[in-house]
């Protein structure tokens, strides 16, 4: 039998894999990408609510985050098709003296990477974002760059372009094992055969730990759930993604933005994290959101919702995403627990694994790398979830 | 957090039959409906019922939605009305909407009565106002007593059709045709007879093509199909109406349904897409039963039988019965329902009903 022999097989076509497969592809690299579901973006992506932001606390995120920026941003004028990219920024509110102390704390890290993130006074957040409950408003950090896009148009948009550029997608085909020999990948196992191949990259989301055990690794990935939902259309009026990290008894922060489609998405982190797989709607979570979100916007009282839904978090124990070569296993990359991050850091850890593969790691990478090692001893905790 | 143990949602006869065999065996029952009155498409139902005496043949709908509401009220039933149910979660949770906030209602056992839409049919001009659904116009006559308008083309010649045409007549507006796309009449023999001896004719094999007007309708033109549905050359022709009624099907009403993750099956007979149950009416979700047309499309007097079946199975589940008197009751109501899908109109119905319950053992 002779079998197709790729320079990188890609096991996951979402946020993560379907980019990586488009920039693997350009630069040349005979790519495949393996994915359980039917199609592009049909585990985690399409549950994401398409908020894409710089404006975070460590280099690493801040990094490959300008990179997808830059990606989203400038994909229509390159490629014409439309990912309803709108740079609408991103605002986190402070209503209270401790998220006051907190986001400033913050921002000095932040501006050190040069991010453009200011502290708007409380004239100056009403000014940028009327539709804000003046009451009790202290400030808040508002970052013009950081802005939203669908989720859904942009993993078909990057799909197309992997395809155009000689990349091969098998899907409906689960992963069973990775071959290797002599400690070194050699190919992958699926339900329906085998392929052979020089790297492996896990870009499995949810479902990395259990790819990782087919060739012995335990990544230390557990899937949680949060909720998301979708509003009726209506005229634009809120430009930023709005953030409120206070936290609550059963809820930690929430957010939402008024998308291309003038629909308000909205998302909420409940306390305590719900771990696991169920994706069945609660009937905790719209009372609880909206509640917190007509607070904040009182406005949104008007509003109807359409949808609910509930996807998965790739969490990592310190909240920072695994990127890196397997020390353990030659050819072997993980590019996992994005911490529900995923799309936004999708572009960027894509154009980073590239220069991975080929060895051709800058400063910079090396930076990123660093905070994302596979080996590290997971102690921090990630401050701006 | 509000809590009742069995929740109805639709207070047409399904649930109305639903709620009160459930309370009058014992069980706290919540009723809701989206609509300010209850009844459901019950209250324009003027005309006399068929069937035998038990199923109240000779009585109107009118009367009988009365005497349901009265009975709810005696045994018991809470009704919520102008409520909206936006979401049926797993935990049998309800989200309701009312008015202008929105509330959470905890129930041990959910009956889904929610009914069925209008099928639409979509032609040059189908957007333009006066084309409008035969059970909207109905609502027009017998609700609100206003005329839709004074010459009326009625688009298909099944029961809803014939009856809303001969109102439609009494209600003083001109019927200048009903046109069927089969070749045959779908509904009863009597009610086509009455609506032809009122001189309305009835061209079957026949179609819409397209509804014509500035603002609103002003002429439609129809013409013949063949047995493909191909509309053949040459037999158009254009009648001056202001109105057309389309009166081409119904749909179970089922999305709770989908939401609570029951499993369906495609049944052209019932209306499409149908919840599976089994003999109590019980979905594949464990306490959640479904009544009436949401079940597969028929008439007002087999959803109150669904209902007082579904309603028994609820009550009996929550120990608000024995299981020998539960069992006895429900016999009673599955061997009228059976009654009523006995002869040449029912026989489809009930071949199809088999096949749900089947399907739902199987499932």
């Amino acid at each position: 039998m002779t079998e197709p022999v790729y320079d990188v097989i890609i096991i996951g076509a979402g946020s993560v894999g379907t980019p990586a497969a488009m920039f693997l592809a350009e630069a040349g690299f005979k790519t495949l990408v393996i994915d359980q579901f039917a199609s592009v973006g049909q585990g985690a992506n399409k549950a994401a609510i398409g908020g894409i932001r710089a404006t975070h606390s460590d280099p690493a995120k801040i990094r490959l985050c300008l990179k997808s920026i830059e990606v989203f941003s400038t994909w229509q004028q390159q490629y014409g098709d439309n990912l309803e990219w709108i740079a609408g920024g991103y605002c986190f509110v402070a209503y209270r003296p401790r998220e006051e102390k907190i986001l400033k704390n913050l921002l000095a890290v932040q501006k050190e990477y040069q991010l453009n993130i200011e502290w708007l006074n409380r004239e100056a957040l009403l000014e940028a974002v009327p539709a804000l409950n003046p009451e009790g408003l202290i400030g808040g950090t508002f970052s013009p760059d950081d802005g939203s896009a669908s989720p859904m148009r942009s993993a078909l948009a990057f799909y197309r372009r992997a395809r155009e550029k000689g990349a091969v997608f098998q899907f409906g085909e689960k992963v069973t094992g990775i071959l290797t020999v002599r400690g070194r990948v050699q190919g992958v196992h699926t339900n329906q055969g085998t392929y052979s191949c020089g790297s492996v990259i896990n870009a499995a989301g949810p479902w990395a730990r259990e790819v990782a055990e087919t060739v012995g690794l335990d990544v230390l990935v557990v899937p949680d759930s949060h909720e998301g939902g979708v509003s009726e259309p209506v005229a634009p009026f809120l430009r930023p993604m709005l953030v409120d990290i206070r936290q609550t008894s059963d809820s930690a922060n929430y957010y939402f933005y008024q998308h291309a489609t003038g629909q308000i998405i909205f998302c909420i982190t409940p306390a305590p994290p719900m771990v696991g797989t169920d994706r069945r709607e609660t009937s905790a979570f719209l009372p609880q959101v909206s509640r917190r979100m007509v607070n904040l916007v009182p406005r949104l009282c008007n509003l109807r919702v359409r949808r609910t839904w509930r996807g998965l978090y790739p969490m990592t124990p310190d909240g920072f995403p695994i990127v890196g070569l397997a020390p353990e296993v030659e050819g072997y990359v993980h590019a996992v627990g994005m911490c529900g991050q995923g799309y936004m850091l999708g572009p960027g850890v894509g154009d980073l694994l590239v220069r991975l593969i080929q060895g051709n790691l800058t400063a910079n990478d090396d930076e990123v790398l660093r905070g994302l090692r596979p080996d590290r001893p997971f102690r921090g905790q990630e401050k701006l979830k | 957090m509000q809590k009742t143990e069995i929740a109805v949602i639709g207070a047409g006869p399904a649930g109305l039959a639903a709620a009160i065999e459930a309370a009058r065996a014992g069980a706290q029952v919540t009723l809701i409906d989206e609509n300010e009155r209850p009844g459901g498409q019950l209250f324009k139902q003027i005309h006399k019922f068929f069937g035998s005496k038990e199923h109240r043949a000779g009585t109107r709908g009118v009367e009988i939605g009365v005497d349901l509401l009265e009975e709810a009220k005696r045994v018991g039933v809470i009704t919520r009305l102008n409520t909206v149910v936006y979401g049926l979660y797993h935990d049998k949770c309800l989200g309701l909407a009312c008015g202008d906030h929105s509330e959470d209602l905890q129930t041990q056992a959910i009956i889904l009565a929610t009914g069925a839409s209008e099928n639409v049919l979509a032609f040059p001009g189908w957007t333009l106002p006066g084309v409008m659904g035969a059970g909207a116009a109905q609502t027009l006559i017998n609700i609100h007593r206003v005329l839709p308008g004074r010459r009326i083309l009625m688009v298909g010649a099944g029961n809803v059709g014939l009856i809303v045409t001969y109102q439609l007549l009494q209600a003083g507006a001109e019927v200048v045709a009903i046109i069927e796309g089969l070749p045959v009449i779908g509904g009863y023999g009597v009610h086509a007879s009455k609506v032809r001896r009122a001189g309305v004719p009835i061209l079957t094999s026949h179609t819409i093509v397209s509804a014509e007007g500035g603002e609103s309708v002003e002429r439609a033109v129809i013409a013949q199909v063949d047995n493909r549905w191909q509309v053949l050359c040459g037999t158009e022709q254009t009648l001056e109406v202001d109105t057309v009624c389309l009166a081409v099907g119904l749909s179970p009403l089922a999305e709770l349904a989908w939401m609570a993750g029951c499993r369906f099956s495609h049944v052209p007979t019932l209306g499409g897409w149908v919840p599976l149950h089994d003999q109590d009416m019980q979905t594949s979700v464990p306490g959640i039963y479904i009544a009436g047309d949401v079940a597969g499309i028929e008439e007002a007097s087999t959803a109150m039988e669904e209902g007082r079946l579904a309603g028994l199975a609820a009550a009996g589940t929550l120990c608000h019965l024995s299981p020998e008197v539960g069992e006895i009751k429900k016999s009673e109501v599955r061997d009228r329902l059976a009654a009523l899908r006995w002869g040449g109109f029912g026989e489809g119905r009930a071949v199809a009903k088999r096949q749900i319950i089947e399907a739902r053992c199987e499932a």
